[in-house]
């Protein structure tokens, strides 16, 4: 790794975030909130901007990015953006420890959602705005932004963009990875504004549409209230923000080619197929079991449908918001919740998880087996749409399954000492990993994180990255290969 | 510009990078998944695995968003088929790359109509090249300009040379400055643009540009001991050998041909007029021995084999030739060829070909002269609009950046030398080299 031209890069990115907290500071200011919330934006947006400055000045190098340069870019640039996001939320005094407020930050970042806030209500809307927009640039991811709106040489732009962009395949609809970026980040705002409309026109305030449209989009999960969407007691509201939630959980190419005027590849996507079919299932069931549920927590047809499909929707994009307390359902919906958290959206969505892609293709590689074991001589191919899956694809796709499923097994058995029970342990570790944010029991919904000692904060959040990175571009830098020049 | 390569290997890579260093979006097709990942990792582009001639392929490198397909793959059917469904498709622009001179040369077919605008065979373009330097003994390298009316010559400075007496101001024949323009000189790893105080020096490789009379005789007088080739022996007799005799056929020097292969012997040989075929391997010492020594002798190795090229060429040294060339198509070895200074010429497979194709992308009014293998930067030509900066004025009051050169000019048909007194004028077809550092400064040249 060539750390000059590294933080040469992440200079570009603590100036991006260095302004738009400086925005947030505006907007504070504007609004005429407490001297302390629009001045603790402010300092925090002065300081990011000056280390920026300090480190383009001190690393002017304009050499290509390698591949390890851009995991070294994307690893620290995240975790120094994190560090920016922070400072906010500490020199406001939102939160009593610095790693309080760099898990808030990081959990932004990440589209995580999971807080250590409470009576947001209380909260200035500076601050609130800030706290949304660490989930908007995040989701899309901040680093692709920048290749967006900088001029990048060609190649370097590639390595970021691999580093930071989930799922399987990185396949890229424009040939030129600058091209790509600007797409991407086109439709996202696109849906944003559109979104932004709906609800506005749906009764919310324009502050808590443009907080909601930014935290829908990028699956975070951040509210503007306490009580979460709930707290708008609309239906029409939660419709909107479902179908937008469904939207942000598909992969961003298919939307782009939709406004191309291609509509055959989206009907003909196998990975979105299955995404809505999971979700309707799980809606179906979901609504049945609540429906039969014990009479303290049984719902009407109607009511069971409508907690069911939005929790379903939020879970399984990785949102995380909620309009009930779904820890009080019955086990059988809670089980269900988990199997959604992990598996998550698309590939090349703004989604955690493993990406319903990747489970796909090990439930297709598990049939094979199973298949192979009865008849050994068969062909069978495993297929991705109409492409063939070899060998050397399908053991990338199974060993970051693998890994994944044991760096949650590692995190859980870390939290079980630091979290007030197994669930609790678990749960926590999962949402955070899976990106989701709120778990069970004493981090569920109405709860907060705020508990947890810090310690087990520095922890999640590091999964939160690693699940959003996609485990290898954070696990490279522990590698003594990923420090040789 | 959004660009289709079809064809990954060499030439496409090679296509591929000046392109993405051009700013074009390209998509590179090729069913070796290897050798895409291997262009994914260093460049800006997006590849699409698949047979280029097959149009669920094509359509999934999106060909009707083109606006440029390019066909370079070492088939021959497979390059003109990708073109012809490119038109198809709607792509305004396409060219192939053929290496069997049956196609570029047929004249009942016609290629532009069934959909392809410009076919390159790279071997015409190679044997041009060979011909160039085997007709003007002492060059390193040859290209034509401006329809082929003016020639630009590479040639090294030796001991004896008369170049060497004086700075370029004091020039000791003022009157070939009418003539000649000195266009570059490479010493070592360092190009430069000639001025008044530059002088020559030993080992000095020295470009200039000239029309084809003119060259001749100042070769003679810059180099007298060096006489004209008598003899070219060419080891193997597939496309390039083949097309290279014909050439040579024109002039007055004696052509032996080697072909291995009987079937392609006697095709070769009725296809030749003069040319002396000989059947037999030209890395047998006999083989050799039979035509007998000759002081003036050529050797071009252009078998399938490059290995068998170079080794034929340093086997032919012994054996008293004074030139030699081989075709040689890896990169690595064309480093070391290079470097070890083994051969006289190394035909590189894709120069030539990309000079043309490069030549076809760019615009209007610029267009890459000539591409020369030896000497970096470009000679670019551009057309003086009306109301252009230039014209009207004399060379001498140009503000020309540093770096560039104009090296001549065309004017209703006449060369004129780029001297300090020609007054440019609009219409004029200015030829202008420039230096690699001084390229990005070009643009403001076209546009001015």
């Amino acid at each position: 790794m060539n750390i000059k031209t590294v933080f040469h890069v992440i200079s570009w990115l603590l100036g991006v975030v260095g302004l738009l907290m400086g925005l947030c500071g505006l907007v504070s200011f504007l609004r005429g909130e407490p001297v302390a919330a629009w001045t603790a934006l402010a300092y925090s947006s002065a300081g990011t901007i000056l280390v920026a400055a300090v480190l383009w000045g001190t690393t002017r190098n304009q050499r290509v990015l390698s591949r390890r340069d851009g995991l070294g870019v994307v690893a620290f640039g995240w975790l120094l953006a994190g560090v920016a996001g922070a400072t906010p939320y500490y020199l406001a005094g939102l939160v009593e420890t610095p790693m309080a407020a760099l898990f808030e930050a990081i959990s932004g970042m990440t589209t995580t959602g999971a807080t250590v806030l409470s009576h947001l209500e209380d909260i200035p809307d500076g601050l609130l705005l800030w706290r949304a927009l660490t989930q908007f640039i995040g989701g899309m991811g901040v680093l692709i932004l920048v290749v967006a709106i900088l001029p990048f040489a060609g190649a370097g732009g590639m390595q970021l963009y691999r580093a930071e962009m989930p799922g399987p395949s990185k396949d890229r609809i424009e040939p030129r990875v600058t091209s790509t970026a600007k797409m991407l980040w086109g439709v996202y705002m696109m849906l944003t504004v559109a979104l932004m409309l709906l609800l506005r026109v749906f009764g919310m305030s324009w502050f808590d549409a443009v907080c909601h449209s930014f935290t829908t989009m990028a699956t975070g999960g951040f509210s503007t209230r306490s009580g979460s969407i709930a707290a708008f007691h609309s239906p029409a509201i939660e419709g909107v923000l479902m179908v937008f939630m469904l939207m942000a959980g598909i992969n961003y190419s298919l939307h782009y080619r939709v406004l191309r005027g291609e509509f055959k590849p989206w009907w003909k996507d196998g990975e979105l197929r299955f995404f809505l079919g999971i979700f309707l299932l799980a809606t179906l069931a979901g609504t049945a079991m609540l429906h039969h549920a014990r009479a303290a927590v049984a719902l009407s047809w109607t009511g069971a449908l409508r907690e069911a499909s939005f929790t379903c929707a939020s879970i399984m994009t990785t949102t995380g918001y909620t309009t009930a307390d779904y820890d009080q359902w019955p086990v059988t919906v809670k089980a269900m919740l988990v199997l959604l958290m992990f598996m998550g959206g698309c590939a090349g969505s703004t989604a955690g998880g493993i990406k319903v892609g990747r489970i796909q293709v090990m439930l297709k590689a598990v049939i094979r087996e199973v298949r192979l074991f009865m008849q050994p001589q068969a062909v069978i191919p495993v297929r991705m749409g109409r492409k063939f899956l070899d060998d050397e694809i399908l053991l990338a796709i199974l060993s970051f399954v693998a890994l994944f499923l044991f760096t949650m097994l590692v995190g859980v058995l870390t939290m079980i000492p630091l979290t007030p029970d197994i669930q609790t342990a678990v749960s926590a570790v999962i949402t955070c990993m899976g990106n989701v944010g709120p778990g069970f029991a004493a981090v569920g919904p109405p709860m907060t994180y705020a508990d947890i000692p810090d310690l087990g904060k520095g922890l999640l959040a590091l999964l939160m990255l690693v699940g959003r990175l996609e485990l290898y571009t954070v696990l490279a830098i522990f590698m003594p290969a990923f420090w040789r020049r | 510009m959004r660009i289709v390569i079809i064809g990954g290997g060499q030439t496409g890579a090679h296509l591929a990078e000046k392109f993405c260093e051009d700013e074009h979006d390209v998509v590179v097709v090729d069913s070796d998944e290897e050798a895409l990942a291997e262009l994914d990792s260093y460049l800006d582009l997006l590849t699409i695995h698949g047979n280029g001639a097959d149009p669920t392929v094509l359509e999934e490198a999106d060909i009707e968003r083109a606006d440029m397909v390019v066909a370079v793959t070492d088939r021959d059917d497979t390059n003109i088929l990708a073109c012809i469904f490119a038109r198809a498709r709607g792509v305004k622009r396409t060219v192939a790359r053929v290496s069997s001179s049956s196609y570029s040369s047929s004249r009942h077919i016609h290629f532009e109509q069934l959909g392809v605008d410009l076919l390159v065979n790279q071997y015409d373009e190679y044997a041009r090249d060979l011909y160039n330097v085997l007709r003007l003994p002492g060059s390193i390298e040859v290209a034509d300009l401006l329809d082929e009316r003016v020639m630009v010559v590479g040639m090294s400075i030796h001991m004896d040379s008369p170049l060497l007496a004086n700075q370029l101001r004091n020039f000791a024949r003022e009157d070939w400055l009418q003539k000649i323009r000195f266009v570059a000189l490479v010493r070592g790893d360092q190009v430069m643009t000639p001025h008044g105080d530059t002088a020559f020096l030993v080992g000095d490789d020295v470009y200039f540009a000239g029309e084809p009379d003119a060259i001749s005789d100042f070769m003679q007088w810059a180099w007298p001991e060096y006489k004209r080739f008598q003899r070219v022996v060419i080891a193997g007799g597939g496309e390039l050998g083949l097309q290279l005799a014909r050439m040579l056929e024109q002039t007055r020097m004696q052509i032996v041909l080697i072909e291995q292969d009987e079937d392609r012997a006697d095709f070769c040989s009725g296809e030749l007029n003069r040319t002396l075929v000989i059947k037999g391997d030209a890395l047998d010492q006999q083989t050799l021995a039979g035509i007998g020594e000759a002081e003036d002798m050529a050797y071009v190795a252009s078998t399938g084999s490059d290995e068998h090229n170079i080794i034929g060429c340093l086997v032919a040294e012994k054996y008293g030739a004074r030139f030699t060339a081989a075709q040689v198509g890896k990169k690595e070895y064309i480093g070391i060829v290079n470097q070890l200074r083994l051969l006289d010429r190394i035909v590189d497979p894709h120069l030539a070909m990309i000079n043309s194709i490069l030549h076809f992308v760019r615009g209007k009014n610029v267009q890459a002269a000539a591409i020369l293998a030896r000497l970096p930067g470009e000679l670019i030509e551009l057309k003086l609009a009306a109301g252009h900066a230039w014209a009207g004025r004399r060379i001498r009051d140009l503000q020309v950046p540093s770096g560039v050169i104009i090296v001549t000019a065309l004017r209703g048909g006449k060369v004129c030398t780029a001297t300090g007194e020609l007054e440019l004028a609009a219409g004029d077809r200015v030829v202008v080299y420039c230096l690699p550092a001084a390229q990005s400064k070009m643009e403001s040249l076209f546009t001015a």
